[in-house]
């Protein structure tokens, strides 16, 4: 392979296939169909997520409830042992190409189980390949569409030939600098007028 | 058809079964504590005695004696019975001591079929045995799990078939100690 | 002429000029038969889906797609015509062309409604890893999406569009459309069976179960059209419905009689049924199954399954339309629609079957949005012992309203269509056949509420008591 890695010669960019290959990007950028499954708490989250108020429909994402159908799988919630195979079993039933969100403190790294239980998993990442982690206990769903559209900015450099980028990434929390959705409303600071409707 | 007393209960259950020792209980229960050889016997009188009718087993759960503040120390594994009787509205709850090493109860699920998922969590958890019981196998954990995890002496897992516990360089103060795999 | 319909033996001879050899034939048949299924079922089939999408979002007070637009296939389009130039280039010019304004406007609007998501859908599927289970019977499993698609598609032939556009004119259209579209079940059982799972298996069993059943309900529906037609051409049922004047839709079957009403009734809820659609969808109902017949099918033969139930929608709701609402007749003035030249009539014509057949489809995705799932012997309690009754009841009474009327008078002519001669029925006997059963209903509500001191809440603010 050329060490050249100017723009326009890069293999990828070399072969013809490489514009029905950026088509096929587009279409699962904006078609992430999820398997319909939750073990905890976030999948609340998740269901939130799916409803009125944040709806990730807009960007394509229905859940789908069999592994075959569907492209991105979002491990929501505290994962046993036990749980961990199964997850695994469903992860094999998905059909390529096939992303994975682990999302929560809990499949990130067993969250608040990890110090005392014997059964709970310490991150499903020892289980599948996670392409994003979603820090949170349980993330809220403004945290889950970051995640999302993180995921999706992956999706659309997948090519069907060439590397698949492997490096996890983790969404950045309420602090971060960006994303203003994900700010947190600042409760304590007192109001300029002093009155009307605050609480006394 | 109306409620009977709690110490109408014990009356009744000590007049057939003498070896029963009624015990007090904060919760307003009656509190029954029952020899091991007794519980089918009893169980069977509480269910099908016209005036009691215990006809609902609430639950069946049991906790360990182990460095438990109880006089005499003891390190018996404790098997709870909570009755409630549906016709009469009136509770009662049944108390059985299993010696650690032996740790076997007869099963009540001939009584409640109900006992039937309680008795496996049971024997998953806390490593009792049930004679009778048609199917006694682990519930919660794995079938391939080693040791029963509410024990007070259980020992945690370092890892489940090969897979690590802790995550890399993970260490917690004060966390319990750990060691061995499973199975 | 040889037989293959009005519109392709007329083409094929206009082609020839005079009597069509075989090359004519197939271009006739080409021209005639698959070009208008191409372009008009599977375009409204697909659009379908990302109409369903949105319908469900409104429903459900949510936006809907609104990621996907046109800018995907349009880079396409501009990569595969700018072949010749480096990369670079073509991203230049893509960006120059769009950012031109009506065009930026254009895919905004495209985005926000949401048009590429069926393209994203589609093209996603075609990506998808093709996994055929170890247990799974192949040919079977790989054959089934094809099956149904083509029973979902094939009753479309019979299907009158406009007054020159019928694919097959047959004698028996009626009779060809629900047997052509039983193959839908070997489809689904072909589907349940050869996926070698018992998820598949239990889905597909129910399949069969439901759509054996409701196709007697189906065919006793359209059973009682040709009752009162005396044919079973559905050309001949839609000429059967023309009326001359200002309101034409004074001909349909729907408002001749209650019978024909409540088999038009009957007719879609059963319909909804055979497309396994909510409330009927046992056969993939979510919460018990995992996903039905086509729990183990991924990329493209599940968007297969996916567009034969659309286009068996679409199917339902033009049967519906031919039936009992006049098929690709105008509700006001057919009379100078049908005076016009072909190549005016038949994009009108097709056009108002195309809005009834869309809002037939509209009315089932609101259904499906709002009502829960049956349960199993629900379903087929409903089809045995309320549809198929009031099947045989409205059967009955529409023999006794023939046999009332004594006479036939000669049909109008409409068009090309040599309409049949119809039941003689006086104005009188109009109001006889509507308000003797609307009396009988009336009576029996008013017993109903003398026995069992109150009926049903909904009834009771009709008929004017508390609720």
């Amino acid at each position: 392979m050329t060490t050249d890695e100017r723009p326009g010669n890069r293999a990828d960019e070399q072969v013809h296939m490489a514009a029905v290959d950026e088509f096929l990007a587009w279409g699962k950028e904006h078609s992430l169909f999820y398997l319909l499954f939750a073990t905890a708490c976030c999948g609340i989250e998740l269901m939130q997520a799916g409803g009125p108020r944040y709806d990730v429909d807009r960007l394509g994402m229905i859940p789908r409830a069999t592994p075959r159908q569907a492209d991105l799988m979002i491990v929501a919630g505290t994962i046993t042992h036990k749980m961990a195979g199964r997850v695994r079993t469903l992860w094999e039933q998905m059909t390529e190409p096939r992303w994975v969100v682990s999302m929560g403190s809990c499949a990130n790294s067993g969250g608040p189980f990890s110090k005392w239980s014997y059964s709970v998993l310490n991150g499903i990442d020892k289980y599948v390949p996670v392409d994003i982690y979603i820090p949170g206990c349980p993330p809220r769903p403004e945290a889950l569409i970051d995640g999302v559209m993180a995921l999706r900015e992956r999706v659309k450099r997948y090519r069907t030939v060439g590397e698949r980028d492997r490096t996890p990434y983790i969404v950045a929390g309420p602090e971060a600098p960006f994303g203003g959705h994900c700010k947190v409303p600042d409760f304590t600071a007192k109001k300029p007028d002093g009155g009307g409707g605050g609480s006394a | 058809m109306s409620a009977v007393a709690n110490d109408a209960i014990a009356t009744a259950v000590l007049a057939q079964f003498p070896a029963v020792q009624q015990k007090h209980a904060d919760n307003g229960r009656a509190f029954l504590l029952v020899p091991k050889g007794d519980l089918v016997a009893v169980a069977h009188f509480l269910r099908t005695q016209k005036s009691l009718r215990f006809d609902a087993l609430m639950d069946l759960t049991a906790y360990d004696l182990l460095k438990y503040p109880s006089t005499p120390p003891s390190d018996d594994i404790a098997v709870v019975y909570l009755l409630f009787s549906y016709q009469h509205r009136h509770k009662v709850t049944l108390k059985v001591l299993a010696p650690r090493a032996e740790c076997e109860v007869a099963t009540v699920s001939g009584e409640w079929p109900a006992a039937l998922y309680f008795e496996r969590e049971v024997f998953d958890l806390f490593g009792v045995r049930f004679p009778g019981h048609p199917s006694l196998r682990r519930i919660m954990t794995p079938d391939d799990w080693q040791g029963h995890p509410l024990r007070k002496d259980y020992l945690y897992p370092d890892s489940y078939h090969g897979v690590a516990h802790l995550r890399d360089g993970q260490h917690f103060e004060g966390s319990p100690p750990r060691g061995g795999d499973t199975p | 002429m040889n037989g293959f319909g009005y519109a392709v033996d007329a083409l094929a001879a206009w082609l020839a000029g005079g009597e069509p050899g075989w090359i004519a034939l197939t271009i006739a048949v080409l021209a005639v038969w698959v070009v208008p299924i191409l372009l008009l079922v599977f375009p409204i089939a697909a659009l379908g889906q990302i109409l369903e999408r949105k319908i469900a979002a409104a429903i459900q007070r949510r936006v809907g797609p609104s990621s996907a637009g046109l800018d995907g296939p349009l880079r396409f389009g501009f990569r595969v015509l700018l072949f010749f130039l480096p990369r670079a280039r073509q991203d230049r010019i893509f960006a120059a062309f769009c950012n031109l304004r009506p065009v930026r406007s254009l895919l905004l609007v495209s985005r926000r409604l949401g048009l590429g998501q069926f393209v994203a859908d589609g093209i996603k599927m075609l990506g998808k890893e093709d996994i055929v289970p170890t247990g799974a019977d192949g040919i079977v499993f790989r054959l089934a999406p094809y099956l149904a698609l083509a029973g979902a598609f094939l009753p479309f032939c019979v299907v009158p569009f406009g007054q020159h556009l019928v694919m097959l004119e047959t004698e028996v259209a009626a009779l060809f459309a629900i047997a052509v579209s039983g193959i839908v079940v070997v489809a689904l059982k072909m589907a349940g069976w050869g996926s070698g799972s018992k998820w598949s298996l239990l889905g597909g069993m129910r399949a069969v179960a439901q759509l054996v059943s409701y196709e007697v309900p189906i065919g006793l529906a359209v059973g009682g059209v040709v009752l009162w037609c005396g044919t079973m051409d559905l050309h001949a049922i839609v000429g059967q419905q023309y009326e001359p004047g200002v309101f034409s839709l004074l001909g349909w079957n729907v408002v001749q009689s209650p019978f024909l009403a409540t088999l038009a009734a009957v007719f879609f809820i059963a319909g909804l049924a055979e497309c396994q659609r909510s409330p009927f969808d046992m056969a993939e109902a979510e919460s018990e199954l995992v996903s039905g017949f086509n729990t183990e099918y991924s990329g493209l033969r599940w968007g297969l399954f996916a567009m034969a139930e659309y286009t068996e929608m679409l199917l339902i709701g033009a049967l519906l339309a031919t039936l009992f609402f006049g098929g690709y007749q105008s509700p006001i003035g057919e009379e100078w629609i049908v005076g016009l030249p072909v190549w005016l009539e038949v994009p009108i014509h097709g056009a108002i079957l195309g809005v009834k057949v869309v809002t037939v489809f509209l009315v089932m995705m609101w259904i499906r949005w709002t009502l829960p799932r049956f349960r199993v012997d629900q379903v087929m309690r409903l089809s045995w012992l309320v549809l198929v009754p009031m099947c045989l009841v409205s059967m009955f009474g529409l023999a006794v309203t023939l046999l009332a009327a004594g006479g036939t008078h000669a049909g109008e002519a409409f068009g090309r269509v040599a309409s049949r001669p119809r039941p003689d029925l006086h104005w009188l006997g109009h109001l006889a056949a509507w308000a003797v059963p609307v009396a009988i209903g009336a009576c029996l509500v008013v017993m109903a509420k003398k026995k069992h001191g109150q009926v049903h809440p909904a009834l009771q603010r009709l008929t004017g008591g508390r609720s």
